[in-house]
């Protein structure tokens, strides 16, 4: 055991070897097959294409779109639920402030497939108002898009504008007011700046994630041209396309989101102010019609944001011959079928999603110590090379992977491993920062402690660290458990056959009309999802939700 | 139980030398105490003891074991932190058993010494509470107890006593000291309160950039600084610069006063050290006497058991003096200020 | 190390998997159509383990040329077979005793591939949303201007049967037919697109292929009707080939056989509304959809069709473009 640098700087090692293995060769391998034709020569041609061509331009300038467009409603959606839920109180307001995290651990194809049964075409809602002789507009497109997304990412910015308003001081506006500003000039004046960085970085991250939204997209696009779904598109044509093309979309993708990203971290983080004291002000009662009103429109939003699951339990003992719903009779054929029919996505998708949360957690573990507790020249490149996956949205990855991995010393396509991996790195920035702040919570001395009482490094992370973060790492696992088995985009892309998860056959069973056993799939998704969840909350008294 | 030897050690943490070819010696049994301001070195000397950190040049030795090299966990020292590191997760029973445990000790004997040590701190009956449900003062009992219980060859002790509020830091002191004689260990004491220092030490070492600036008994330190930082750092001082006349006499502001100018020279940086509740007020109607020189009192706080007087000489100099009881002068009376023959003159 | 670990595992399932009666089929059918043929084939090999792994034909051709030194399937079901005509290299030619039901017309000359089912081209009408306008009875119907914007079909370039589609549209109307489709649809980038929208109610009509359709007839949906263009309606095939190097090259072509053989066959189309190859069954007595024989079809060459590919889509995206001006 007389290693040099061991444990740390070979763990360091370690890890920095499977990170660039895994996130920074197949961004190479992307980047450098954008700039390549088939005789491995230099090529522009893929970004002339992108830049050149109309309906590439098209889906940029819509990708855009899109991403302002969401990050605007979702703002205009989460600030005031945030505001409401701090300042106000009314009756279920716990349950209310509470409840749309569950938005964030819905998978998005069972949104998408669910607002499709609620107001698509033929949809629940649709049908019912063409009855009395509403027609609503066709839910494919913008509307669509715009509409259930913002339902999702609202979330984000509310959880990050409600910690900002918590942190608040209250004396600040008290203040304000006792020199005379009137009470909204002091909302404008004293508490829009100071809570309006992290608002401004959690809208970044809103764009993020719709720019590199998969599953609303193609779901509920109809015609309009995205990026994430032309890249998909173009990998997965029949005919075949020239790889250069799809790694030069990509390639654009990443920078895209890298560039926002790159903002966020150098301009809006700086300016988060850091509250000397933090005592919020006690919320207030709502009794006048204004707060009643407040509150009233709070529920709705936040029911709304929840109709998904109860569509899809509704559609899965809905009675349904082939792709036609009889809605209002009911049947427990479409389970039955899930169940005997076709398993292997259910088995898949737990195999999966239980690997990549082990090794997930382990990994991220793993590295936010390094980051955290053992400081290294290797440590800060780790900490640099664990955020890359987030400019990496699960379209291009996905490709990134295969591209890397189909042929050479480590094939991986066609294996269980490569969904593992999909799973893993996409997840692992997240991991990685929420265990970075577990650690951060841990006092430095008390592995000192254990280590002068004669108990080895190594051993001290086993025996003191781990103890103390065990709870914290269970909600993180089981956040990588939600997260792992409902990843859509990027394991699409790598899949092959055999490797079909439950997320796939959805989008699959949905694109070509089977809402039935759609739902079934969906219903038995979101139940392993929620059970692991409601478990861990009753039993280990975790607070999922401290960690994000 | 061990003598430790440190021999020219060196550290620097990039291109900052935190510790500059330090030697020093701390006898078997003995209370020492690293004293000095933050950034002088002496939380660094104690980790490197520790093993916390590596030195980059110079040994440390157990008695005759160079432990230079051995990791901190083999190196069997008992440590003490400022933010008591319990383990959150264990009970105090467990916290105390930890290090008995990982030495592979019989599971009844565990018990057996961990209730001693407990009964020691006289925390016995909260065997079984969590960190988290005692006050500071117990918890860092409990650390206490935890670090003895081992029977380690050296107790190191950094700032344990800073995050206590004051009531509880004498008391803390005296179990400490109590502990320490019984257990007769040897005891690095690591803080930046000289009246702590002084009150717990055998030895006291005053660091200054990474050196050790003096070193003594307490007694020595505090009547003998060698220097303008040891007599400023070591109890309140004015330091106030003079003109060597003669072994024995020098000259303030053109008055002549007797003290002990040691080994001060003519020709040289020579500053008086006035230990500010050696000096005494006297009004100046109050004739004969010598060794005084004309103040004027600038204000004063009244602190019950004594009184802090600000007073400028007529030099212009403000001194501060500590006068017993209550004084009675008011601002801007001229008095006299008497200096004890007894105190020095350092030359650097 | 975890992966050397998963490797193994995969090996050594692999291992257990081919001492039993085992046949790896590669297919791009859902699984439901998949699961009819597996219960079909154990009925007639009861020893024969079916392993399955599916995904797009596009996706399992690459898989098929890129395991071309070590074959991992042994048998792909199925694919047009105007793509097939362009993998013939990776084939293994198989002259199966169930070929002499099948009409030459479906069958490849070297037998390096077979057609299994027919796909039929048809308008797909939701009565519902017609909005007073009569059901379009031919092609040229939906080239009067009163179905602008009303008729949806599949870009050409994303799927195999709307490919089939525009080609048969060229070659029975000539450009100027092609350009009048053009201006009146409404294209979509998926097939499954168009038969959703028009169930849904999006749009009244839409052009795609027979068995897609029938499943919202079949499932009871009463406002949707099949239409066969009166001028002649489009056929494409879809067929099967056994994979060149073929591990279990024997299990491959007894589900060949199952695959061909009338039992299945008849499963297909009245589980699945796959319309069989095969000649000897009477669809119109199976189901409510008609022979094929009572169909007016305008004979397309998918041979020729995919060599014209290229063309064909250039040609359709300057109409489509056209259009839009």
């Amino acid at each position: 055991m007389k290693l040099p640098g061991w444990p740390w700087g070979i763990l360091s090692l370690f890890s920095l070897a499977v990170l660039v293995l895994f996130v920074a060769y197949p961004i190479s391998v992307l980047t450098l097959h954008s700039l390549q034709d088939a005789q491995g020569h230099l090529t522009f041609a893929g970004f002339a294409t992108v830049f050149g061509e109309a309906q590439y331009l098209e889906a940029i300038v819509n990708t855009l779109l899109l991403g302002v467009a969401v990050t605007c409603t979702s703002m205009a959606l989460g600030v005031p639920l945030a505001y409401v839920i701090a300042r106000c109180d009314f009756p279920l307001k716990s349950l209310v402030a509470i409840l749309p995290l569950v938005t964030i651990i819905i998978p998005e194809v069972i949104v998408g497939q669910s607002w499709l049964m609620m107001l698509g075409n033929n949809g629940l809602i649709t049908n019912s108002l063409r009855e009395v002789g509403v027609s609503l507009p066709s839910f494919y497109g913008w509307g669509g898009m715009i509409f259930s997304m913002t339902l999702i990412y609202y979330t984000y910015v509310y959880l990050g504008t409600l910690a900002a308003l918590r942190g608040f001081d209250g004396q600040l506006e008290e203040a304000s007011l006792s020199l005379g500003a009137s009470p909204l000039a002091t909302r404008i004046k004293v508490l829009l700046p100071t809570v309006a960085p992290a608002i401004l970085v959690n809208a970044l991250v809103v764009f993020t994630l719709v720019v590199g939204n998969f599953a609303l997209s193609s779901m509920l696009g109809g015609q309009i041209p995205l990026l994430s779904v032309m890249t998909y598109s173009l990998f997965v044509s029949e005919m075949g396309s020239s790889p250069v093309l799809q790694s030069s979309l990509s390639v654009v993708m990443v920078l895209l989101v890298g560039v926002v990203l790159f903002f966020q971290k150098r301009v809006v983080e700086r300016k988060m102010v850091q509250m000397t004291q933090g005592r919020a002000p006690a919320p207030r009662r709502a009794e006048s019609w204004r707060g009643s009103l407040l509150a009233l429109a709070a529920v709705v939003v936040v029911t709304l944001s929840l109709v998904p699951l109860i569509a899809v339990f509704v559609g899965a003992f809905t009675r349904a011959r082939g792709p036609v719903m009889h809605w209002g009779q009911w049947s427990t054929q479409s389970i039955e079928r899930a169940f005997a029919l076709a398993p292997e996505p259910i088995i898949n998708s737990m195999l999966f999603a239980g690997c990549a949360t082990v090794l997930g957690t382990a990994l991220a573990l793993l590295v936010s110590y390094l980051v955290v507790k053992k400081k290294s020249s290797l440590s800060g490149v780790l900490d640099y090379v664990v955020v890359l996956p987030l400019t990496i949205s699960g379209t291009v990855l996905g490709i990134a992977l295969v591209q890397s991995f189909n042929t050479g010393a480590l094939v991986l396509t066609g294996t269980s491993s490569i969904m593992i991996v999909c799973y893993v790195v996409r997840r692992l920035p997240f991991g990685v920062r929420n265990a970075s702040s577990m650690l951060y919570n841990i006092q430095g001395s008390i592995e000192e402690a254990s280590i002068s009482l004669g108990v080895s490094p190594l051993m001290t992370f086993f025996k003191v660290v781990l103890p103390v973060i065990k709870t914290s790492i269970l909600s993180a696992a089981i956040l990588m458990w939600a997260t792992s088995i409902s990843e859509l985009s990027a394991s699409i892309v790598v899949y092959s056959g055999g490797l079909e998860t439950l997320p796939i056959s959805i989008f699959r069973l949905v694109d070509t009309g089977r809402l039935g056993l759609a739902s079934a799939y969906g219903t038995v998704l979101v139940t392993l999802i929620l059970v692991p969840l409601a478990l861990a909350v009753k039993f280990f008294k975790i607070n999922l939700f401290s960690v994000k | 139980m061990s003598t430790i030897t440190i021999r020219g050690l060196t550290k620097r943490f990039e291109q900052h030398v935190v510790l500059q070819d330090l030697s020093l010696t701390i006898a078997d049994g003995s209370f020492f105490t690293l004293l000095g301001p933050s950034g002088c070195g002496k939380t660094t000397l104690l980790r490197c003891i520790a093993g916390f950190n590596d030195p980059d040049g110079g040994s440390i030795l157990f008695d005759d074991d160079d432990i230079t090299r051995v990791p901190a966990h083999r190196r069997n020292i008992g440590m003490v932190f400022q933010d008591y590191a319990l383990f959150p997760d264990k009970t105090v029973q467990d916290n105390v058993a930890y290090g008995l445990i990982a030495r592979k000790v019989a599971a009844d004997e565990v018990v057996a010494r961990a209730h001693e040590a407990l009964d020691q701190v006289g925390l016995r009956q909260y065997a079984d509470r969590f960190p988290a449900q005692l006050s500071g003062g117990q918890r860092q009992r409990v650390a206490l107890a935890r670090a003895l219980v081992i029977k380690p060859r050296v107790l190191l002790m950094d700032e344990p006593l800073s995050n206590l509020d004051a009531k509880l830091r004498l008391t803390m002191r005296d179990v400490i000291r109590d502990l320490q004689r019984q257990a007769h260990i040897t005891t690095v004491f690591v803080t930046h309160d000289q009246e702590e220092a002084l009150a717990l030490s055998d030895q006291v070492a005053v660091m200054q950039s990474g050196r050790i600036a003096q070193m003594g008994d307490p007694e020595s330190l505090y009547a003998r600084p060698q220097t303008a930082y040891v007599a400023d750092f070591v109890g309140s001082a004015n330091l106030l610069p003079v003109d060597y006349l003669a072994a024995g006499s020098v000259a303030v502001a053109g008055q002549t006063l007797s003290v002990d100018t040691g080994d001060a020279e003519s020709g040289r940086d020579n500053q008086l050290v006035l230990r500010s509740e050696a000096l005494t007020l006297l009004p100046r109607n109050e004739t004969g006497g010598a060794n005084r020189l004309g103040v004027t009192l600038l204000g004063r706080q009244y602190l019950g058991a004594k009184t802090l007087c600000r007073v400028a000489l007529d030099g212009g100099q403000v001194l501060q003096v500590d006068a017993p009881g209550i004084q009675r002068y008011a601002p801007g009376d001229a008095l006299w200020l008497h200096v004890p023959p007894s105190s020095r003159v350092i030359c650097r | 190390m975890r992966f050397r670990w998963l490797t193994a595992a995969a090996l050594s399932c692999a291992a257990f998997a081919v001492s039993a009666q085992t046949v790896v089929l590669y297919s791009s059918n859902n699984p439901e159509v998949i699961a009819n043929a597996v219960a079909s084939a154990k009925k007639q090999h009861p020893t024969l383990t079916v392993k399955q792994v599916t995904g797009g034909t596009g996706t399992l051709m690459k898989r098929i040329q890129a395991e071309a030194a070590n074959a991992g399937g042994d048998i792909l079901w199925s694919g047009g077979v105007g793509t097939l005509a362009a993998f013939t290299d990776v084939m293994e030619s198989y002259q199966s005793p169930e070929a002499k039901a099948i009409p030459k017309q479906f069958q490849e000359a070297k037998n390096r591939y077979i057609g299994t089912n027919v796909h039929v081209m048809v308008l797909m009408v939701n009565d519902k949303q017609l909005k007073g306008l009569a059901a379009p009875k031919t092609w040229s119907d939906l080239m009067k201007p009163e179905w602008k914007g009303k008729v949806v079909i599949t870009d050409p370039s994303k799927s195999g049967t709307a490919f089939i589609q525009i080609y048969g549209l060229l070659k029975q109307f000539g450009r100027e037919g092609l350009e009048k489709i053009a201006a009146n649809a409404v294209v979509v980038q998926s097939s499954g697109q168009v038969y959703k929208s028009v169930s849904a109610g999006e749009y009244p009509v839409g052009i795609t292929i027979e068995a897609s359709a029938y499943e919202f007839v079949a499932g009871g949906q009463k406002e949707i009707k099949l239409v066969y263009p009166s001028e002649g309606t489009y056929l494409g095939a879809e067929g099967m080939f056994i994979v060149k190097g073929a591990k279990n090259a024997a299990a491959a072509k007894q589900l060949y056989d199952v695959l061909l053989s009338k039992q299945a066959q008849e499963l297909l189309l009245v589980e699945n509304f796959r319309r069989p190859t095969r000649s000897d069954i009477a669809v119109s007595k199976l189901t409510s959809m008609p022979d094929l024989a009572s169909l007016k079809v305008f004979p397309l060459d998918l041979q020729v069709a995919t060599d014209e590919y290229e063309q064909l889509i250039s040609m359709w995206n300057m109409a489509v473009a056209k259009a839009k001006r």
